[in-house]
């Protein structure tokens, strides 16, 4: 018995080491790259006290932190209940190889490492959610949900596998109806529509700021890099959103006194690149961290832990409860291009829009091993992409370092490739 | 499955209850203004003699309403009079007297007559022979559109209103066409007037009619026939004129009655519910200005504006700014009520739903129409309907801007409102095309679309108008509790609204969308009054206007994309949605709290 305890506290010690360093390693990487704004430093802070130091979650007030996992659990009703959602979907390497052993071997990476932190229990920003929302999307996740809930109180949340129809959004709306009372006892508060609605007016003020930042982020060359970006993304899952809010303000005045003083950080031939995908979760921005570092440009991402979950506002038509419930319900499928839906071609046409956009040159499709519902739109992503001439790479990854070099290797010669069209399209013009 | 079938069932039974029902509507009275009113008295007049009033007889209404007058001159005698009422049974000779009770069965037309005298009326020194006549209609029945005669052997000459705004001229039971006719206007001015070949005078404003003028006639120059003739006026703010609005009252009362009862239903159907129950519980009430989504929009404003002036004008304007010169031939498909003569020009919905009227006969005898006004009046109403198509819904219609209203109350009463889904959006449309058939059909076969159109009686009833409601009333109570639960409930099933909506493809305004700055988040569809999907399913297209889309905007309002969805007039866009107005409203105020909550820490 009590060798069994010593060898749980020498595999959490070695665990606590590791998984510290690779986050450190990756923090100071994306750190590292040039002219790294002094408003983004917070952003890192935050990744580092949850990562590195281990620390608890900076909480607001005293509000409780209630877990999410994907971006289909409305943060506005975990305000509204007067707690705080952490977004638990992890990079983690070290939870990852813990979480080996609970999950199938052909499950994804990132469950297994949500199911390590969970068997550990090293990380304070995990431990302290003292519920975990989990929405029912992929079969990972599904199972996810069933089987954490021995270490973890876990709602499970059903997310309609079809959106078109008004029937599905209304399914939706029930479950998030279901979910009040659980929010509700969890808290202690009730959810009224006064506190909903300051919940809505929260988010949708990082979302203001959010939606200024895209349009610094837009700019050609870039103001910033995309890494830094994805980092930044991250820190949202463990910050308080009004704080988060905040900070984004001051980002985007550097950003402006950038503009105005033409600060860039990228080059104006710059190949830019889209990151679309499964999440990419701290620490594992190896990805981007590798785009960048042999010479792109990260302009833009389309993945759930990025852009996405800040991107679409909520829109209330009826300003009463209900409204708001139903523009929750609506804002959180509707326009979520999450492949778990069944029809999910608004994919391709939200990367089309991104590609106008951001002027974006080459599409980095990333795929986890073992993540079947994004690697299944990849095909479509391919041929869609084709018409518009603009290259794509899959590129397959795992929650280790092993695969780098190889992936170093592939995404150079994407961009060298980028570079190469470019400069035959120049010539041509200039024939 | 077992849902669908009932939905399937409710919506025949609804559709063949109004087919039904629509033969019947005069059996359902909600509210008549019965003619059988004992207040309603006439008496010897005390005041002045009209300026309008050639002749030694006239008719007045007194000023507190519901008083017929009549007047003679200075030497009459009063037992030389006579008084002769349209009754139900055919034309009576009433008693004449003080404060005499109407009889019950008068329809509310009156003539006096005075025996002819030898009187120089036009000054060549040889006396003609003069006969005087006044005329008076009152109650609802003077707005019936067919004309209401007397046509008696002791009144040859005889003015009769007819079609709620023309004055046609019989002599000796026929109508008189191509005479010159000289009309005292209410203002003492006379002037000489021609009728047409359907014996109407043309060119007589609605002042006179309803504040009186005299018509002479001159067969031969030897006989002069005379009548003075005056339409119950409804002043504003007389009692006669809160009488109109009491119809209007009766629907309000139901339609609280309505409100409260599908509110009360709809919380006890949602207690047992999992998901709803929440609802049992008092959950309502934010403090107003807490939930920052309002943004500026000028366009909604403008719109907003535009309705409350389409109101205006379509209910008081004639009254108030150009003193009954309305604009007769021009027509303007809004869903008002054409029984309010105040309407600042014609609206088609009494004509496309009483199509012989516009082209045939009325009954038996009535003459065909005027070629020259159907002519003018379908081409105004086609330029309309092709170029503006429903932008006039949205921007003008007075039905539109009472069920605005009703959605604002709803809204400040904090009450939740019923969702229109797709499936109920559908389950709607058999509603609709039994409506468009009754819209267009029901005249031919004998029946009047007034009595089941559930808006006859609001702008008729605001503008002062008697107008006896029939099953419509009831259909107005339906609209009334629909349109505060579900916006715009009426202009989903409006049969005019359709029919504007068909020539969508030549309308100026259009609604246009950039499919590629579409994130299909469905704000614009749950935003939609009118519950048009494929506003935000649509991928390919760049028109995405519907039959349906009436141009209010409220989608470009809600839209959080770059132009995803823009409005243009003749090419040119007036109005686009823009992610930076969407999102503004998140910013200052925010920030203002937040300063607020610091310092209090």
């Amino acid at each position: 018995m009590a060798e069994q305890i010593q060898a749980g506290k020498r595999q959490r010690e070695l665990f606590i080491k590791k998984s510290t360093r690779v986050a450190e390693s990756y923090l100071s990487r994306a750190k590292a790259l040039s002219e790294m704004p002094d408003a983004a430093k917070p952003f890192f802070d935050v990744l580092e006290n949850t990562y590195v130091k281990l620390m608890d979650i900076q909480k607001d007030g005293n509000r409780k932190c209630i877990g999410t996992l994907c971006v289909m659990v409305p943060a506005e009703l975990v305000y509204a209940a007067g707690a705080m959602p952490v977004r638990l979907c992890s990079g983690s390497y070290t939870a990852y190889s813990i979480g080996d052993d609970y999950i199938p071997r052909d499950a994804c990476p990132l469950v297994k490492a949500v199911m390590g932190f969970g068997q550990i229990g090293a990380l304070p920003a995990f431990d302290h959610c003292s519920l975990l929302v989990a929405p029912v999307t992929c079969d990972c996740k599904k199972k996810l949900a069933g089987v954490i809930d021995s270490v973890k109180n876990t709602v499970p949340l059903h997310i309609p596998p079809l959106k078109k129809e008004d029937a599905d959004t209304e399914v939706f709306l029930r479950e998030l109806y279901r979910l009040i009372p659980v929010l509700e006892k969890e808290t202690g508060r009730e959810i009224t529509a006064q506190s909903l609605a300051e919940g809505i007016n929260m988010v949708g003020e990082a979302q203001y700021e959010m939606s200024e930042f895209l349009r610094y982020r837009r700019h050609d060359p870039a103001l910033l890099h995309g890494t830094q970006v994805m980092a930044i993304m991250n820190a949202y899952s463990y910050m308080p959103v009004k704080m988060w809010a905040g900070q984004m303000h001051k980002l985007n005045l550097e950003m402006r006194q950038r503009l105005e003083q033409e600060r860039f950080v990228g080059r104006k031939n710059q190949p830019r690149i889209l990151v679309t995908g499964s999440p990419i979760a701290f620490p594992n921005i190896k990805i981007p961290l590798l785009i960048e570092e042999m010479g792109g440009i990260l302009a833009a991402d389309e993945t759930c832990m990025g852009e996405r979950g800040l991107y679409d506002p909520v829109s209330v038509i009826d300003p009463g409860f209900d409204g708001m419930m139903r523009a929750l319900a609506s804002r959180y499928t509707k326009p979520c291009t999450c492949p778990v839906f069944v029809d999910n071609s608004q994919r391709v046409y939200r990367i089309r829009q991104m590609i106008k956009e951001h002027k974006i040159q080459g599409v980095v499709y990333h795929v986890l091993r073992g993540c079947l519902v994004y690697d299944y739109e990849y095909q479509m992503m391919e041929d869609e992409l084709g018409k518009l001439d603009i290259p794509i790479i899959r590129v397959e990854s795992d929650y280790n370092e092993e695969d780098v070099e190889q992936l170093r290797i592939r995404i150079e010669a994407f961009i060298e490739l980028i570079k190469l069209k470019e400069y035959a399209k120049q010539k041509k013009e200039r024939v | 499955m077992k849902g669908r079938k009932i939905g399937t069932a409710v919506v025949c039974a609804v559709c063949a209850f109004l087919l039904v029902s629509a033969f019947f509507a005069k059996d359902f009275v909600l509210y008549d203004f019965h003619m059988n009113v004992t207040d309603y008295s006439y008496s010897p007049m005390q005041g002045e003699k009209p300026q309008s009033a050639d002749t030694s007889v006239w008719f007045a209404y007194g000023s507190l309403g519901r008083m017929l007058q009549y007047g003679l001159d200075e030497g009459t005698e009063l037992d030389s009079l006579t008084v002769y009422s349209l009754t139900q049974t055919g034309e009576v000779s009433v008693a004449k007297g003080s404060e005499t009770p109407i009889r019950q069965d008068s329809l509310g037309h009156f003539i006096a007559a005075l025996p002819a005298k030898n009187q120089d009326i036009n000054g060549d020194g040889t006396p003609e022979e003069v006969h005087d006549y006044a005329r008076a209609d009152l109650g609802p029945n003077a707005f019936q559109p067919a004309p209401q005669r007397f046509l008696s052997q002791e009144i040859p000459f005889e003015l009769v209103f007819a079609e709620r705004k023309y004055i046609m001229v019989y002599y000796e039971n026929e109508i008189l066409t191509d005479a010159e006719i000289l009309v005292t206007s209410y203002d003492g001015e006379r002037k000489a007037y021609k009728t047409d070949e359907h014996g109407w005078i043309k060119g007589l404003t609605n002042r006179d009619i309803r504040e009186g003028f005299t018509a002479s006639y001159s067969p031969d120059g030897n006989i002069v026939y005379r009548m003075h003739y005056a339409l119950e006026d409804y002043p504003y703010f007389s009692p006669h004129f809160f009488a109109a609005h009491i119809p209007l009252l009766v629907i309000f009362v139901l339609t609280v009655i309505g409100i409260a009862a599908v509110y009360l239903i709809r919380n006890r159907m949602h207690k047992n519910d999992p998901a709803y129950a929440v609802y049992s519980r008092e959950r309502m009430g934010i403090y107003p200005g807490t939930l920052q989504q309002k943004t500026e929009s000028k366009f909604l404003l403008v719109r907003w504006l535009c309705l409350f002036a389409g109101m205006f004008l379509w209910t008081y304007a004639g009254k108030l700014i150009h003193q009954g010169q309305t604009l007769n031939e021009v027509s303007i498909p809004v869903f008002s009520c054409p029984f309010n003569l105040d309407q600042v020009a014609e609206v088609p919905c009494y004509y496309l739903s009483h199509l012989p009227a516009l082209f045939g006969r009325f009954g038996t005898d009535f003459p065909v129409r005027n070629m020259a006004y159907a002519a003018m009046f379908i081409i105004t109403t086609l330029f309309c309907f092709i170029f503006l198509g429903r932008i006039l819904c949205g921007f003008l219609c007075p039905a539109g801007l009472l069920q605005d209203l009703m959605d604002k109350l709803r809204q400040a009463l904090h009450i939740r409102p019923i969702v229109v889904t797709d499936r109920m959006n559908r389950f709607l449309q058999p509603i609709k095309w039994v409506w468009i058939v009754l819209f267009l059909g029901f005249a031919f076969t004998g029946g009047d679309f007034c009595d089941i159109c559930p808006l006859k009686g609001f702008t008729t009833a605001q503008g002062g108008y008697w107008t006896n409601l029939y099953l419509g009333g009831f259909f107005a109570v339906v609209i009334l509790v629909g349109s505060f639960f579900v916006k715009r409930f009426w202009c989903i099933i409006c049969p005019m609204g359709y029919l504007m909506g068909l020539f969508k493809r030549f309308n100026l305004f259009k609604l246009k969308k950039d499919c590629t700055s579409c994130t299909e988040c469905g704000a614009c569809y749950h935003a939609c009054p009118m519950r048009i999907k494929s506003i935000y399913t649509e991928r390919e297209k760049e028109n995405v206007q519907t039959v349906d889309c009436m141009m209010c905007g409220e989608c470009i309002h809600k839209c959080p994309e770059d132009n995803a969805l823009s409005m243009t007039f003749c090419g040119k866009a007036i109005y686009k949605s823009s992610r930076k107005t969407f999102m503004s409203k998140f910013s200052g105020k925010g920030k203002r709290t937040d300063k607020k909550e610091e310092r209090e820490e």
